[in-house]
Formats: structure tokens, C-alpha cells, sequence
């Protein structure tokens, strides 16, 4: 009789779990709504002109894909080794140690909150503008941030994500939209001649360009949540660096395209007064003697569809890494705990609460909701991720430098692109640090906002270390699931009998 | 102890905890359900003495399983030699526990198929045949719970995945008694057969990786 060999024996194990699996396109779908191309192109690069007055962003856009991309390098290989661990502290957690790992998810939690509480003001401001002009209906920027921030606040508990084809078809139309726009900005040139001067590389070594990067890393904050879904794909060892590669070239290069076609309808010497004059209606009022007003209509529902994407996406990754914190036990566990949709409930309460104060202190104070708000903190939170995705890359050197991690990755995934990629986001954090006051547009050399904000991250960094520092004496089984995240729950027990076992002895 | 039936399978007082009794509409996510619901097959080959687990690994013990589903699990993983990890079976299983398990109830007059009507057309859906026996369940764990009663390995471990799962808030509804509750759960569970603790740590990971990477 003949008998089929276990090797060759038909796996139904491996075929039925293959089903369930994520493409690359589902992951870069998944990633690019928290990027918002829409609001990136006709928020983050406007603003960026007018407050930073730096021409060349759309070079920076280009570069920061370059260098995000050889980051990518080790990010990605990591991710295949590291299962369950999609956030930036647990790899810094397994390369620095633990006590960096703390001070990194502190760093995370500051930034992305920051990231998602500008965005309040992008929404809040855009929409009071769309509204008074197209309805007549004048009302203060707050009152539409406020409604925006209590949906997202029922629907972060409630987990009603909006739906994966509902942000496929919205993500391509955002790109449809720009790349029209962007076509009838380049056809329609100021001064009658197609220019180059915003893509010049030479913008690369002027002294304000730290500026511009911070802008562009703003933009690309979000491609990094590709390694979440590592387990979840068909192929970790490919989907993952193959989605991250494409979602990083197709938003490198549609920022690029589209700030650059502003600047040429515009002209790169009015390009900047434009900017300061038009703020986030730039883009739409570049080609609306060209286009009809549908279009713009369109363009600017896409504009804030968008930014209400991004500020859901922003908040869950916030809910999460509260989740994961507290399943770690190095948050409150309360934080950990999910309710029956299977959403990170108490995190999601969480963000949505502090989103609030945010909230009533902007409003209390009358500041500026697309500079003081929108601007300055989505940058302050590209700041924390690009803190961070530095400290991961010398992390991924650091993990892959111990012999046993290495296996089957090669040298350029493991050092030299790691290497590059540190000290290529380490010369953007130097510029940034130095300087922060052409970022926020602040010309008075006695202000201390240029040093309180980055400082900001300093303390989170500080308090993360004594926390770790303060774990490690008190409770050094917690101390032991530092980065562990969802696998905490299995681990704790294996870590506890270990610990009393070495007492005993 | 069911008033009606002496013995209920551990997955399908599960299926009657995760579900409201009146209207059988789920009270999870449909993952997390199919979490909780393979855990708890997995909990009902332990107790019937087909495997054992250690740490993340699965050890088949050929004993005979005294159901057609359990065994059809059983001849699966005896099919299956080169896997035999914890969380591989349980996601297996997550796949398709919510029919299988189903099936099971219904073959066992547990759940019965009935035509709902709805504003535009009709919906099939299954209800529970007796709601005096599935709003047992959950009531049954509240009591076991909160008061000085004897529980069994099985009542515990379901405990452990109705809390893995999210699910503890419905069991414990009564906000004067579910601090007690909650309470001897994390006292007593460490406690429980080292196999089925297992199976509760592996589901509380599989959630909790569900709600990191969500779709």
C-alpha cells in the first residue's frame, strides 16, 4: 500500500491559516490611512512653507523616502524575528535593553499623541473654512473639533472601524485628486515656464533645511505600522518589506510630485507669501481658476475625509500602545484590558481624554488652530518618531550584533543599511534639534517654545528610564515583560517561576 | 451545574456566555469569538484526557474523545504530527470553532436554526432552544464566583477564557459582588491544571495580538 510521506502529506493546517493571510496591498492599505496623502500634501507641505518660509521641501519629501527606505532595511528584517511587536519601544526594548525600551515607549506615547492632537486642529480649522464658505454657517474651529473628537471617542471604544474599502476607495481618490490637481498645476506654470528650484538638491545643505525635514518626516509618520501586521501576512519575510517599500514610494513620491506642482504653479518666488496668505486653501486655489468648482468640492470633502482618517488612525495607535503598556503591566493593567469588540477600550478612553484637555486649552487660550496647533504639534510628533526610528536603527545593530539573532539575514540588513540609516536620521534629528526655531516659525530669540517643546521628549525619555529603573527594583517580573506586549500573558508565568526558582537556589 | 442538564461541553457554555440569551446575537468580535471558542475545544480535549500541554507545546495522549467533534479534532492533530504548537492549533481552530461548534449544538438540541424577519426580507439565526439553559451559564459562573461555592478545573478554565476574552463584565454584572469575583478569578486560576492554565494564557495572547493588529 503505498504511504504518503509526512513531508509531502497535504498540510491542512499551514492552507486553512495561508487563507486568512495579508497581501502586500491589504498592509499598505491598512498603513496609508494614518499617512492621509490629502492631508499631508495640502496641509503639511502649505503650512511648512508658511511657517518655516523653507523652499525646498519637496526635495526633503524625496530625501526622507530615501533614508526612511534604508531605515526599512533592518526594520523589516527585525520585524521577521521579533513576533508580535510592531511598535518602535520593543525593538529598542530587545536591542538597547530594557530600561531604553521604557524610556522609548514614553517618547512613542508623547509623540503620537502629539501627532494625533494636532491633527484636531487641521480637521477643526479646514472644516470651519468649508463650511462658512460653502454654507455660510460661521463657527468657531473648535466647535467641529470637538464634534470630531467625540465621534472618534465613541468610535475608538466601540471599535466600529470604518471599513477597509471605505478607506481603499477614499486613500485613491486622495491620490486621484492630487495627481489631477498636480497635472493642472504643471500645465499652468507661473510665469509661463515649467521650474525646478524646489526639487534642487543643492536645497539639501542649506542651513534651514532642517526644517523641511521635520515637515516631510511629519508627512511619512504611520508607514512604520507595516511590521504589526508581520504575523498577519502570507509572507512575513516578503510582505512586509515589499509593503513597506511600496508604501514609502508611493507617498515619497506623491508629496514630492504635488508640493512640487504648487510650487510651480505658484512660482518658486511667491510660493512662500502664498502659502502665508493662503494657508491649507493654497493647493485648492492654485487651480481653481482651471478646474470646476465640483472638483474643489471634492478635493476638499477628500481633504477632510482625510484628516478625520488620520485622527481615527492616530488615536487607535495610541489606544494600542496604552493596550500593550498595560498588558506589559508597565502601564496600569486596567489599560490592558479589552472590551468585547475587541477594542483596546480603556486606551481608547484614555487618548480620548487627554485629546480633550488638548482641546479645551487651545480653545481657552485662542491660539492659532493650523499653526499653534495642526503645524506645530504633528511636527513635534514627527520629532518623537524620528527620535525614535533612530534609536531603533542602532537598536537593530545592536539585536542582530548578538550572534544567535542573526541567522539568515544578511550583513547589509543587519549593519550597513542600520548604520546608514542612524546616522542619516541622526544628521536630520541634529538639524531638527538645531533648528526647531525656523520649524515653529518663532523669530524671537528669547521665546522658549523652540526648547520647551523638544524638551518635552527629553523628560518623557527621563521619567521612562527612572519608571524601568523603579520596576527593575520593585517588580522585576514586570521588569521582564518590558516589550513583550501581546505574548505578556504567556510569558509571565514562564518569567515569575524563573525568578522564584533562582530565590530558592 | 445546569438545572436542566448535567453536563454541558466547556465550548458550548462558552458559545452561551458569548451570546445574549434572548435574542442570540454575539457579544464579542467574530475573531475574538473564534479565539475563545477553539480555546475552549482545546479545553475539552484536556479535560477528556486526549492532550496535554506544556508550555506551547501540544502532547496527544490517545485517549479516545467521547464526542464526533472532539474526535474529529483528535484525528486532525494525528494527522498533523509536525504541528504541535499551542498557538498554531489555537488559530487553526479560531477559524472554523463558531461552525463546528454550532453543528455540535445543534445535533445536540442545544441551539435551534429559526427564520427572523427583518425590515426588507428574512435572516436565519441560531437561538438558543432552551433560554432558561443558556442564561445558565453565565449565571452559573457569577455565583461560583462570588460566593463560597466548589468549582471545577472546567468551571475555572472557562472562567479564564470568558476573562481572556473579555467576556468577565457580562458574568459579572453585579457591581456590588464583581470586585469578589474578580478577585478570587486571579487568585484561583494560577491554580487551576497546568494544561488548561496554558490554554488561558495562549488565548489572552491571541486577543490581545488580535486587538494590536486589527483589520
Amino acid at each position: 500500500m503505498p504511504r504518503s510521506r509526512p513531508g509531502t502529506r497535504h498540510d491542512i493546517i499551514a492552507a486553512t491559516l495561508a487563507q486568512n493571510r495579508l497581501g502586500v496591498l491589504a498592509v499598505v492599505f491598512f498603513v496609508l490611512a494614518a499617512a492621509a496623502p490629502m492631508t499631508v500634501v495640502a496641509g503639511g507641505a502649505t503650512t511648512g512653507w508658511a511657517v518655516t518660509g523653507v523652499l525646498g521641501i519637496p526635495i526633503a519629501y524625496l530625501a526622507v523616502a530615501v533614508v526612511l527606505a534604508i531605515f526599512s532595511v533592518g526594520y523589516t528584517a527585525m520585524s521577521r524575528k521579533i513576533v508580535n511587536a510592531g511598535a518602535f519601544y520593543s525593538y529598542i526594548a530587545r536591542g538597547l535593553g530594557r530600561v531604553a525600551g521604557v524610556a522609548a515607549a514614553f517618547v512613542a506615547m508623547l509623540g503620537y499623541n502629539a501627532m494625533q492632537f494636532g491633527l484636531y486642529g487641521g480637521f477643526g480649522a479646514v472644516t470651519t473654512g468649508l463650511i462658512g464658505e460653502r454654507l455660510g454657517f460661521d463657527a468657531p474651529w473648535w466647535l467641529y473639533a470637538v464634534i470630531a473628537w467625540a465621534v472618534i471617542g465613541v468610535l475608538g471604544v466601540l471599535r466600529v472601524d470604518v471599513n477597509g474599502k471605505v478607506l481603499a476607495v477614499l486613500l485613491l481618490a486622495e491620490i486621484a485628486i492630487a495627481l489631477i490637481y498636480g497635472a493642472v498645476e504643471v500645465t499652468h506654470p507661473a510665469g509661463g515656464t515649467v521650474t525646478y528650484d524646489s526639487l534642487a538638491i543643492s536645497w539639501l545643505w542649506n542651513d534651514t533645511i532642517g526644517a523641511g525635514f521635520a515637515t516631510a518626516i511629519a508627512g511619512f509618520v504611520g508607514f512604520e505600522a507595516t511590521a504589526v501586521y508581520a504575523e498577519e501576512t502570507k509572507d512575513p519575510r516578503r510582505t512586509v518589506p515589499r509593503a513597506t517599500y511600496l508604501a514609502l514610494v508611493t507617498i515619497g513620491l506623491l508629496y514630492a510630485a504635488s508640493s512640487w506642482a504648487m510650487s510651480v504653479a505658484a512660482g518658486p518666488h511667491q510660493i512662500i507669501d502664498r502659502a502665508k496668505t493662503d494657508s491649507t486653501e493654497l493647493m485648492f486655489n492654485l487651480v481653481s481658476p482651471y478646474l470646476h468648482r465640483v472638483w474643489l468640492d471634492i478635493g476638499h470633502i477628500l481633504f477632510v475625509t482625510s484628516l478625520f482618517a488620520a485622527l481615527l488612525a492616530f488615536h487607535n495607535t495610541v489606544a494600542r500602545y496604552f493596550f500593550a503598556l498595560g498588558r506589559e503591566h508597565v502601564l496600569p493593567t486596567w489599560l490592558g484590558t479589552t472590551g468585547a469588540n475587541n477594542a483596546p477600550k480603556w486606551g481608547s478612553i484614555a487618548q480620548t481624554v487627554l485629546a480633550g484637555l488638548v482641546l479645551v486649552v487651545y480653545a481657552a487660550a485662542g491660539l492659532d488652530p493650523i499653526v499653534h496647533l495642526f503645524f506645530w504639534l504633528t511636527v513635534l510628533g514627527g520629532l518623537g518618531v524620528l527620535i525614535l526610528m533612530t534609536a531603533t536603527s542602532v537598536a537593530v545593530i545592536a539585536y542582530f550584533a548578538q550572534a544567535d539573532n542573526r541567522g539568515g539575514v544578511g550583513i547589509w540588513s543587519t549593519a550597513f543599511a542600520p548604520a546608514l540609516a542612524a546616522i542619516g536620521l541622526g544628521y536630520m534629528l541634529w538639524l531638527t534639534l538645531t533648528q526647531f526655531d525656523v520649524l515653529l516659525g518663532v523669530t524671537d530669540p528669547h521665546s522658549i517654545v523652540p526648547v520647551m517643546l523638544p524638551s518635552l521628549f527629553g523628560i518623557a525619555a527621563i521619567a521612562g528610564v527612572i519608571w524601568a529603573i523603579v520596576l527593575k527594583m520593585t517588580r522585576p517580573v514586570t521588569y521582564e515583560l518590558i516589550g513583550m506586549g501581546a505574548t505578556s500573558a504567556t510569558a509571565e508565568a514562564r518569567i515569575t517561576a524563573a525568578i522564584a526558582s533562582e530565590r530558592v537556589r | 451545574m445546569s438545572p436542566l442538564r448535567l453536563k454541558m461541553p466547556v465550548a458550548d457554555s462558552y458559545y452561551f456566555v458569548a451570546h445574549d440569551y434572548m435574542a442570540g446575537r454575539r457579544r464579542l468580535d467574530r475573531r475574538v469569538l473564534g479565539i475563545g471558542l477553539a480555546a475552549a475545544l482545546l479545553g475539552e480535549l484536556v479535560v477528556t484526557g486526549v492532550v496535554a500541554v506544556s508550555g506551547e507545546r501540544l502532547y496527544v495522549l490517545h485517549e479516545s474523545p467521547p464526542d464526533r467533534l472532539l474526535y474529529d479534532i483528535n484525528v486532525q492533530l494525528l494527522g498533523q504530527p509536525q504541528h504541535r504548537d499551542l498557538p498554531t492549533w489555537l488559530a487553526f481552530l479560531a477559524v472554523t470553532a463558531e461552525a463546528k461548534v454550532t453543528e455540535r449544538m445543534q445535533a445536540s438540541r442545544r441551539l435551534d436554526e429559526v427564520e427572523l424577519r427583518r425590515v426588507i426580507g428574512k435572516r436565519r439565526a441560531l437561538m438558543p432552544a432552551d433560554v432558561n439553559e443558556a442564561a445558565w451559564q453565565a449565571l452559573r459562573l457569577e455565583r461560583a464566583l462570588t460566593t463560597a461555592a466548589d468549582m471545577t478545573h472546567a468551571d475555572l478554565f472557562l472562567a479564564g477564557i470568558v476573562q481572556a476574552t473579555g467576556l468577565l463584565p457580562h458574568v459579572l454584572w453585579n457591581p456590588d459582588t464583581s470586585n469578589i469575583g474578580n478577585l478570587v478569578l486571579s487568585r484561583v486560576l494560577p491554580l487551576i491544571d497546568p494544561s488548561l492554565l496554558a490554554i488561558v494564557r495562549q488565548t489572552e495572547a491571541a486577543v490581545g495580538r488580535s486587538v494590536l493588529a486589527p483589520r
